[in-house]
């Protein structure tokens, strides 16, 4: 087959797998001349002919160049840029496929496929480049022999070795891109990050409840983080984020100084977890709830068991938290609870008179079960659409519409509770997450951001309160947060994105370094780590001697010329009831003496292989096989050997001598 | 481009340009140790033709020899003066062979000491060359001038007769031995053969010609014309299986016929520099 019919064929391929991942983000003329002279290009070559001469091409070349060139602006580089590349690679693609023309596909693919990475962080973008590097290697390779000598045509065995030996181009180029993308020099503050595919940080859970104040609650469905952890009890979802501690009675906020509270986890065990966080606007650090110590990010822990980053969270970012599941924080000092006791001074009547009648419980937890009491009493129902928008949200939503979302119970409920004299505060999260058992972790996404209560008992500990799951459809609704699993294509697709942006995306320079010297820290301790058990050390030396041995069995296995001739002359020898054929008896003279047609038949295509220094193809050794089963049916007469015989050139051993030699 | 995305891979942190240089810089990498590989163990000989006469293209044999157990070699131009027969493929532990027509200005001793092995396997961006050694030693006849034979002048006649050294089919029967393989039926003494385990072969004398001692000194032009015509005189009398001897400079080359004395006389004159 032709050279350059493949190579043709392989440059179209490479200007289709390196316009895939930008095509969604190419304005829609260059979309459809791209897909237009694509397959024209590929038709065309098929017939030998081309759309575009040389002039022409290069002036429809310079006037895509300087149209986009005139798009350009500091706001807008990368869009252009890619449009422009694909337009050149488009012309390429209808012109002569010379040499020079075809190398400029491979270069404009190339380029279309980086500025594609300007783009979007996809993990399609893997794909498309290991196919990339495949094709434009192969593709180079025929180049050369396309540059040698343009009308060269290979035959299968040769195009098969080419395979073969050319395949160690794209493998050897992928596992070495391994190893120079965790090498290559990186710096902490890249000068054109502009240009990069800038991520949207979500808003997340509010750092402010304003219930009333909207209408519909959004979904975006978009990942929040993914906790990279043991599987748990999904009552204990609880992921805490930030403490709401001050309220005009519409809204609640923080306060970054509250009284101080005490991390109380005597016989507890702790959860660690490792949070893989997506880009958010607010720089407070997820947990489960209760983080104790957040770690591998610089942060500032506040006395109401709040953490809150100390660098922006605008990027992928990864650290670990380790957290108390049944531990508790208790106010220091309970003087200070006033300060979760305050309360606006304007609130409505109808407010006030269930805040007194819950009031009048014995202590705190009489009071908290009677709000809880009157939340279930009121038949209340969780909806986040079709919301009345009121200026009195509390009062709206407890004895007029009975609907809302998590904020509506909560903020209501630890109203009530500072109304009767319970300290209330607010927390907002996360609730639920979906395991990932592929992965090990949950995936939390933002449509579970969620509000609770925390209310100060009688011991002056912190209680988790959860309004929400006291209303009336609280099963199908807030437990409904916790998503229901991945199935497994589910599970798959979202490994690997994470995988994804763990390993890819989010490398940089302290990930560098951090490998850097961790494997200098394995090296140092690598001595201390090997085994002293002799027995070890000793089946470890075998295991070069093993493999000489065995390497050796293997090197000295015959070729299958020579296993074929072996089980002729066994076949023969059978055949002929002797035990042994005379040494010197040469594949044509056994022929003769026998009389036999099959010998005869075997010693030609034997000796044709053999003479003409060639390895016996799949039909010759069909044949040959075919031979020597139809000659265990007869039996051979064979005569002792003439003296012409003896100066025969072609002797067996001289024919096994010779096909060893046969690669 | 490598540089061009390596910079912009740098300026930018973004590790999808960064995996894209890495390939690029693995595709560097892995394609010169190929190319490197490509003209390591390979060894190259000339099949020379018996003889070849200045000034007549001579069809030489190039066999190029993969001695690598595992790799084959891709796109070896063997430069050999103007000609550079390419080898698109050679099998590892294999060989291949292409033929080109050679022509050498001088007559003498040559000797091919190194030859140059080019490829541009595995891009074309690059040519390798490696130099290969041959040590391998020919020698050139000078090119043969018409001159008729005329008795007496240039030559001598010798009047002994001799013998051919060479076996022929029409002479005296020299002797009978067994049959080596390859021998004409014709000459199978099938008589003899009866009586005995294996076959016997007559072998003749050669007819023997009138032998022709050439000296150079007598014949006309400058020491080139002169061997030159040598040269065809020798090659036509030995063509019609004529004994020739030659005078060169005092020595005699006692005339006899066939091919061991062509070449004999070919090489003296080859490698006559006029003392």
């Amino acid at each position: 087959m032709a050279v350059e019919k493949i190579l043709r064929l392989l440059a179209a391929l490479v200007a289709l797998v390196s316009t895939a991942p930008a095509f969604l983000y190419l304005d829609l003329p260059v979309q459809v001349v791209i897909s237009i002279l694509l397959i024209a290009g590929f038709i065309i070559d098929q017939r030998d002919g081309r759309l575009l001469s040389p002039l022409p091409a290069t002036l429809i070349s310079f006037v895509f160049f300087f149209f986009y060139l005139a798009q350009m602006s500091r706001s807008n580089i990368v869009e252009p840029v890619v449009n422009m590349l694909v337009l050149l690679l488009a012309v390429r693609l209808v012109t002569e496929k010379s040499g020079r023309n075809q190398l400029q596909i491979f270069v404009l693919s190339t380029f279309i496929l980086a500025a594609s990475s300007l783009l979007s962080l996809s993990a399609g973008y893997l794909a498309s480049l290991i196919l990339l590097v495949t094709l434009v290697t192969f593709g180079l390779l025929l180049t050369s022999f396309y540059a040698t000598d343009p009308n060269l045509r290979l035959n299968r065995i040769q195009w098969r070795s080419l395979l073969r030996t050319g395949s160690i181009l794209p493998i050897g180029s992928l596992l070495l891109m391994l190893f120079f993308f965790l090498v290559l020099p990186r710096t902490q503050y890249p000068l054109w990050n502009f240009l990069n595919p800038q991520s949207k940080p979500v808003a997340g859970f509010s750092e402010e409840v304003n219930p009333g104040s909207l209408a519909d609650l959004g979904s975006s469905g978009e990942p929040a983080f993914r906790a990279e952890m043991d599987e748990i009890d999904p009552q204990e979802l609880y992921w805490r984020g930030l403490v709401l501690n001050l309220t005009d009675g519409r809204s609640w906020s923080r306060a970054k100084y509250p009284p101080i509270d005490l991390l109380l986890r005597e016989n507890t065990t702790a959860q660690k977890q490792t949070i893989y966080n997506e880009p958010r606007t607010s720089r407070y650090l997820l947990g489960l709830d209760l983080p104790g110590d957040i770690k591998e990010i610089k942060n500032q822990r506040f006395a109401d068991g709040v953490f809150e980053s100390q660098q922006r969270l605008d990027k992928r970012i990864r650290f670990t938290v380790k957290s108390y599941l049944s531990g508790l924080l208790k106010l220091k000092n309970p003087q200070e609870s006033e300060f979760y006791l305050r309360t606006p001074d304007t609130m409505t009547q109808r407010v006030t008179e269930i805040a007194d009648e819950i009031a009048t419980g014995e202590d705190r937890k009489a009071k908290i079960q009677a709000a809880k009491s009157f939340f279930t009493r009121q038949q209340l129902s969780y909806a986040s659409r079709n919301l009345q928008r009121t200026e009195t949200p509390v009062e709206t939503f407890l004895f007029e519409s009975k609907r809302g979302y998590c904020e509506y119970f909560a903020s209501s409920f630890a109203l009530l509770l500072r109304l009767a004299g319970v300290p209330a505060r607010l927390v907002g999260g996360y609730l639920g997450g979906r395991y990932n058992q592929l992965g090990g972790y949950y995936l939390v996404d933002e449509d579970m951001a969620h509000v609770w209560v925390e209310a100060l008992d009688d011991a002056n500990h912190w209680q988790r309160i959860d309004p929400s799951r006291l209303a009336i459809n609280a099963e199908a609704a807030v437990t409904g947060l916790s998503r229901s699993s991945f199935d497994w294509p589910q599970a798959a697709a979202d490994y690997l994105e994470n995988a994804w942006s763990r390993l890819v995306i989010t490398y940089d320079l302290n990930t560098q370094l951090n490998l850097i010297f961790s494997t200098g820290n394995s090296l140092r301790h690598f001595r201390s780590q090997l085994p002293d058990n002799r027995n070890w050390w000793l089946s470890l030396a075998m295991v070069p001697v093993i493999i000489i041995l065995f390497s050796k069995k293997v090197w000295k296995r015959p070729a299958s010329q020579q296993r074929i001739l072996k089980r002729y002359l066994a076949m023969v020898c059978h055949s002929a009831g002797l035990k042994q054929l005379p040494l010197d008896l040469g594949l044509f003279n056994l022929a003769e003496q026998s009389g036999e047609p099959l010998c005869h038949d075997f010693a030609k295509i034997f000796g044709q292989a053999v003479y003409h220094d060639e390895p016996l193809g799949k039909e010759q050794k069909n044949q040959l096989n075919s031979i020597i089963r139809q000659l265990a049916m007869i039996n051979l007469n064979l005569t002792e050997s003439s003296p012409p015989a003896r100066n025969q050139r072609c002797s067996a051993e001289a024919m096994i001598d010779k096909s060893t030699r046969i690669p | 481009m490598t540089l061009l995305l390596g910079f912009a891979a740098v300026n930018t942190g973004n590790n999808l340009l960064y995996l894209l240089v890495s390939a690029l810089l693995g595709f560097m990498a892995v394609s010169g140790w190929l190319g490197q590989q490509n003209l390591r163990k390979l060894c190259l000989s000339l099949v020379l033709p018996q003889e070849i006469f200045v000034g007549q293209p001579a069809l030489v044999g190039v066999r190029l020899h993969n001695q690598r157990r595992r790799l084959p070699a891709f796109l070896i131009r063997v430069e050999l003066g103007n000609e550079q027969p390419l080898f698109p493929q050679v099998a590892a532990a294999g060989h291949e062979e292409t033929c080109l027509l050679l022509s050498f200005p001088q007559r003498g001793q040559q000797q091919i000491d190194d030859i140059w092995l080019s490829s541009c396997f595995p891009i074309n961006f690059f040519v390798r060359s490696t130099r290969v050694s041959l040590n391998q030693s020919l020698v050139v006849f000078p090119q043969p001038l018409p001159m008729p034979v005329i008795q007496g002048e240039g030559y001598s006649e010798q009047r002994t007769q001799y013998t051919s050294a060479r076996g022929g089919d029409s002479g005296d029967l020299r002797s009978i031995h067994d049959y080596q393989g390859g021998e004409p039926l014709k000459s199978i003494h099938w008589k003899l053969s009866a009586r005995h385990d294996n076959f016997k072969v007559k072998q003749h004398e050669g007819q023997a010609a009138r032998p022709l001692i050439i000296e150079l000194e007598q014949l006309d032009g400058n020491l080139e014309k002169r061997i030159g015509c040598a040269t065809g005189m020798a090659i036509n009398q030995l063509r019609r299986q004529q004994a020739v001897g030659l005078k060169l400079a005092g020595r005699l080359i006692s005339p006899q016929s066939g091919t061991g004395q062509r070449r004999r006389l070919l090489t003296e004159l080859a490698l006559y520099n006029g003392r």
